[in-house]
């Protein structure tokens, strides 16, 4: 395990793993779920001074998202 | 007396993570606008170089052919969000060296690396690149949906080996072993 691996890169994959689950996924109770964890990552990367703007492979479509991912944390 | 071997040639991977920057918030806001307003949609270009791109090049990188989604008659913000709601769309192969040479003048690092084939493989791999232009048989998504592949896993489903072999390099693959399922086509779970 690297032990070097900052919990920013960590949330980062974890965004594109949930995005992934979402997709394989139909079933709306299942989708919440994973935008409800989406949107604790989100909240978290920003409080831990996000700079980035995720690609869309590792977003969920624009009616998921969560209301705070406005990018503002992009500088 | 042994025949000597051919020359090798040369299959080139070239790949770019993306402007994930303040370029790629200004691409995102214009995806959403675009949703609801089309003179606010974003470039495919734009897309590309915010997202990454991977692309093969059978002529040292002067040429470079990248796998994309064929959209049809929507925008692209309504391709990307359809893409993001794990829905697939039929592929189309592009020369993109364009796409690569716009990274490039953003500064964006456009990594390669080189595949070292026999002649025969060569020509064959550059067949099946040139039958895909013509008409691809993949359908574009997004990882882990009912489609085929996007465009790094485009080049391994055509069969072109990307990792060394070496249990190190695999091993460093990030989270290879995290996910641990990923769908490649259409099929019920």
């Amino acid at each position: 395990m690297n032990l070097f691996v900052s919990k920013t890169w960590e949330d980062e994959q974890r965004l594109g793993s949930l995005a992934m689950e979402f997709r394989s996924s139909r079933d709306p109770g299942k989708r919440r779920h994973i935008a409800d964890e989406y949107a604790e990552v989100v909240q978290r990367l920003i409080r831990n001074g996000w700079n980035e703007m995720p690609p869309p492979e590792d977003q969920l479509p624009a009616d998921w998202m969560p209301r705070s991912f406005d990018g503002s944390w992009v500088k | 007396m042994a025949q000597p071997l051919a020359r090798c040639k040369v299959i080139k991977v070239l790949f770019f993570r993306g402007d994930r920057g303040p370029f790629g918030k200004g691409v995102y806001d214009a995806l959403r606008s675009g949703l609801a307003d089309p003179r606010q949609d974003p470039t495919r270009l734009d897309c590309l170089l915010w997202a990454g791109h991977t692309g093969v090049s059978f002529d040292l990188g002067k040429t470079i052919y990248g796998f994309n989604p064929d959209g049809g008659r929507l925008r692209i913000s309504e391709v990307i969000n359809y893409l993001e709601s794990g829905n697939s769309l039929p592929g189309v192969v592009i020369d993109d060296t364009g796409v690569f040479q716009a990274a490039a003048a953003r500064t964006l690092e456009v990594l390669e690396f080189d595949i070292i084939v026999p002649p025969l493989t060569f020509d064959e791999f550059e067949q099946l690149v040139n039958v895909e232009c013509k008409g691809s048989r993949f359908r574009y998504d997004f990882p882990n949906t009912n489609g085929d592949c996007n465009c790094a896993t485009w080049i391994e489903r055509l069969g072109l080996p990307l990792v060394t072999g070496r249990m190190s390099e695999l091993v460093l693959v990030a989270d290879i072993a995290a996910k641990k399922s990923r769908q490649f086509g259409a099929c019920t779970p």
